[in-house]
């Protein structure tokens, strides 16, 4: 067993566990009827009942998106297909309030339809509303989980297929699905915890979900009132992690035989090439344009007073936290993944699912459970007085923990196609597990590293509640700026700094897929001109 | 991983070094002040450019909700580094001051305005009134046909016509109003018919005045200054407002109200802060700029507003410290399932 890897792998998950240690205990301080009387009602389940259809609906919306958008951009030789790429993940860059306010605007009074046209219709609202905001905006995860696993595919699989007679739909169903279903089940994962705990979405939408709970609890202002509805949803992301394991169990999908995968050829789609550009063009309308136009819409508005000055320095915090962040998030999930992958056991298994509950521990709570906890430690170590608390690097820490789950999903499904024989035959030749760690499996696992940092820095960019509560003083990123001037409806004043997170996340993705070139949206070639 | 990684990765090491150094081991240097607070950045950051301008005091602030600063400052205590916590509404301020983490303001402060604008025990002051108003769409309401009481709401009449937000904190502080004016069967009775007649929940205020423009709904119950707000931008916005008759319970004025944390080692300045906040200057702020009621009297306000004395005259009487119980409303919204 290589200590390299279990020492950081305990330590994260460790570190994941103590906020659900500090709900635990403020939840038994409350008085057990108080708990009983807010949970046993017919209106718990009528959430919970809501926040299910809700989970399920946007786990099929986003797959339905996701699925063509990643085969297109994978397996066809279709034109523009880097675009397209564009498409399946910037809705990632919009900060889900902002997505709901888009899909919003689109109908109503001054929305998109009524400029338009002068006449005022309904907005989408309630669950098909929330399905459409959360789905479009969680689409990315899907995607790029899907994007990651469609170019690690070995093509002779699909040659074997067709061989034996199936056509191209066979083919699909029956040899390319199943091997995706690690893939779907990572992004799957995500995206299930995020439904879970939105609030700002369904809120604006105005479907009613479990999270109205944890918020209500909130506004009372009483940490154990709120720890116990966040202790529910964390049950609910258990059961959601546990349907995973069933899934995967005892799945293997790397080549087992001698030798390396080919290139594979990509497919011809002639006549149904122009639904594909229908399709991918009806999903970047709604999920990018949209809200980008929505952006625009309010930078064009008068502000009350200037707010130009504020924009670099916000953009340069935002910068400063979510690449560190990103690069954290990173180095504590790879040892987590290839423990589980490489090392399968019971244990394993558990301390995989583990890194998952941080990002299940609604972020409010886990905002509050850093704030004691350091305090704690500034109080017993007098040293460390006014470093720890509201301190930079706390900070970091806490975002990578809390999104360690999103940067674990892409290396499990890498490590989940990346043959362990170059592994095995590098220990035969007595090299160490250290070398072999960062000569062997992080070179094969490339790709689904920067994907994993690229989800882990877009979400940090957008990030709240952690933000607002463990940010060193006056360090207010872009998120922040957007949240506290729009709040109040000052959307002019709100654009400059909506805009410029737009900008950047969409920037920084371009980056990522023009310098992966065809890496990403083509056949896999070298990974190796990733970087370089 | 060669030359070409190392040259992007240089200056983010060079910026993400800056910033962990500057924010080691460093306290808040004296000479300024730790404001938390609940209100946007578009209503505050103004005044602070002023008071820094005036006093040479820098003030150094942390944007959040307002529930989840006060959240915040109990789970600090003693060891936080907040000298003054400017709320959004006066139930968190009640919840602190319970608390026992705000400290007595100065006489001279208290003193200098209304009592029904301040805490009892002198600990918090209001900085500025928001009052709940009755919003209509006049394409379909007259303002002849508008109900004078919040208790006509339920008439078969408006079924399915009104619009609330009951996850919002200033309706909720509505809510704890009517309760202590009304008594909870009451007050509970009326939540119930009103969800009976189909009101609709939003998330918010100015969802609500959205819905209203859109033709959802003909009536809703939101604070006053979001629609003038939208006015100030968009005159032809077809919303208007109105108060409900004076003295009813509907016309809840409620506060934005600023407190100094007990442990704060600046209490001076803290006051400072404070007393500028109520200077005329800083009230004709809010009642022009950004439409929200100036707590004295004596202030050019803007022309959308009622008067001082007006709303004092329409305003039931309701102490703001009676808007602490935010827990017990919450419970009494669950209850008959509006949360």
């Amino acid at each position: 067993m290589p200590w390299c890897l279990l020492v950081p792998a305990l330590g994260s998950a460790l570190a994941v566990i103590l906020p659900v240690a500090y709900l635990v205990i403020n939840a038994v301080q409350r008085d057990p009827s108080r708990i009983a009387a807010d949970l046993f009602r017919y209106r718990t389940i009528e959430l919970l009942g809501n926040t299910a259809a809700l989970t399920f609906g946007v786990l099929v919306f986003s797959s339905l998106v996701a699925l063509p958008i990643a085969y297109l951009t994978a397996q066809t030789n279709l034109r523009g297909r880097s675009w397209m790429a564009l498409g399946g993940v910037l809705p990632l860059t919009v900060p889900g309030y902002i997505m709901a306010y888009a899909i919003l605007a689109l109908g109503g009074y001054g929305g998109f339809w009524h400029r338009l046209t002068g006449q005022v219709i309904a907005s989408p609202k309630g669950y098909w509303g929330a399905l459409l905001a959360l789905g479009m905006y969680n689409m990315p995860y899907m995607y790029l989980n899907l994007r990651a696993a469609f170019s690690d595919l070995d093509p002779s699989l699909e040659e074997a297929g067709r061989s034996l007679g199936h056509g191209r739909l066979s083919l699909l169903v029956r040899v390319i699905l199943p091997q995706l279903r690690p893939a779907l089940l990572s992004g799957g994962l995500l995206i299930s915890l995020h439904v879970i705990a939105d609030f700002g979405v369904v809120s604006l939408m105005q479907f009613e979900t479990f999270s109205l709970a944890l918020y209500s609890a909130n506004e009372t202002m009483d940490r154990g009132a709120f720890a116990v509805p966040a202790l529910v949803l964390i049950m609910m992301a258990m059961l959601i992690l546990m349907a995973d394991v069933f899934f995967l169990r005892g799945l293997t999908l790397h080549r087992v035989t001698a030798g390396t995968p080919r290139k594979k050829s990509l497919i011809e789609l002639g006549s149904w090439s122009l639904v594909a550009y229908l399709f991918v063009v009806i999903v970047i309308m709604v999920g990018v344009v949209a809200p980008a136009g929505l952006v625009v819409f309010w930078f064009l508005q008068t502000p009350l007073a200037s707010v130009a000055d504020g924009v670099l320095p916000a953009l340069a915090r935002s910068l400063a936290v979510s690449f560190p962040a990103a690069a954290m998030a990173v180095a504590l999930a790879t040892p987590i993944a290839l423990l589980v992958k490489r090392y399968p056991a019971r244990w394993s298994a558990i301390l995989g699912r583990s890194a998952y509950i941080g990002y299940a521990i609604p972020s409010l709570a886990f905002a509050l459970s850093f704030i004691f906890l350091s305090l704690q430690i500034e109080q017993k170590i007098p040293m460390l007085r006014g470093w720890i608390y509201q301190g930079f690097v706390p900070l970091i820490i806490a975002y990578s923990l809390h999104f360690l789950a999103e940067s674990i999903g892409p290396i499990r499904s890498g490590l989940y196609l990346a043959t362990p024989r170059l592994e095995e035959s590098a220990r035969a030749l007595g090299v160490g597990s250290w070398r072999i760690l960062m000569g062997v499996t992080l070179p094969l696992l490339r790709n689904s590293l920067i994907i994993s940092a690229a989800l882990v820095f877009l979400s940090v960019m957008k990030e709240l509640p952690i933000t607002m509560l463990l940010a060193p003083l006056n360090f207010d990123t872009l998120a922040v700026n957007v949240w506290s001037y729009s709040e109040d409806a000052y959307f002019a004043e709100a654009a400059p700094f909506a805009l410029c997170i737009l900008l950047s996340s969409g920037g920084f993705v371009w980056i990522l897929l023009s310098r992966g070139g065809q890496t990403f949206s083509g056949p896999r070639k070298s990974t190796a001109d990733l970087l370089v | 991983m060669s030359f070409r990684l190392a040259k992007y990765l240089i200056p983010v090491v060079l910026v993400v070094g800056w910033f962990c150094f500057t924010s080691f081991g460093k306290g808040v240097p004296s000479g300024q002040l730790v404001l938390y607070c609940g209100r946007s950045k578009a209503l505050v950051k103004p005044l602070l450019n002023q008071f820094q301008s005036e006093t040479g005091i820098r003030v150094k602030v942390r944007y959040a909700k307002t529930a989840q600063l006060a959240v915040a400052l109990v789970e600090e205590g003693q060891q936080s580094r907040a000298d003054l916590f400017w709320a959004q509404d006066a139930g968190s301020l009640g919840v602190l001051s319970k608390s026992g983490l705000l400290a007595s303001l100065h006489p001279e402060i208290v003193d200098s305005i209304p009592p029904q604008f301040r805490n009892r025990g002198g600990q918090w002051v209001a900085t500025s009134g928001r009052a709940r108003v009755l919003a209509f769409a006049p394409l379909r309401v007259s303002r002849e046909e508008l109900p004078q009481r919040l208790e006509e709401l339920v008439d078969p009449k408006w079924k399915g016509r009104v619009g609330w937000a009951p996850t919002n904190a200033s309706f909720q502080a509505a809510v704890t109003a009517m309760r202590n004016s009304w008594g909870d069967g009451r007050t509970k009775k009326w939540l119930v018919a009103m969800k009976i007649n189909g009101t609709r929940n939003y998330a918010k205020n100015t969802p609500i005045l959205k819905a209203l423009a859109a033709g959802e709904i003909d009536l809703g119950l939101p604070n006053h200054y979001y629609l003038l707000r939208f006015k100030a931008n968009d005159d032809q916005f077809p919303v208007e407002q109105q108060f409900f008759a004076p003295g009813d319970i509907g016309n809840l004025v409620n506060v934005a109200g600023i407190g100094v944390v007990k442990y704060s080692p600046n209490q001076e300045l803290a006051m400072k802060f404070v007393h500028f906040l109520l200077s005329a200057r800083a009230q004709q702020y809010f009642a022009k700029q950004v439409f929200e009621y100036p707590v004295i009297d004596g202030v050019e306000a803007s022309s959308r507003l009622v008067s001082h004395e007006r709303l004092l005259e329409l305003a039931p009487s309701v102490k703001l410290d009676e808007l602490s119980d935010v827990a017990d409303t919450i419970a009494m919204l669950k209850e008959v399932g509006l949360l």
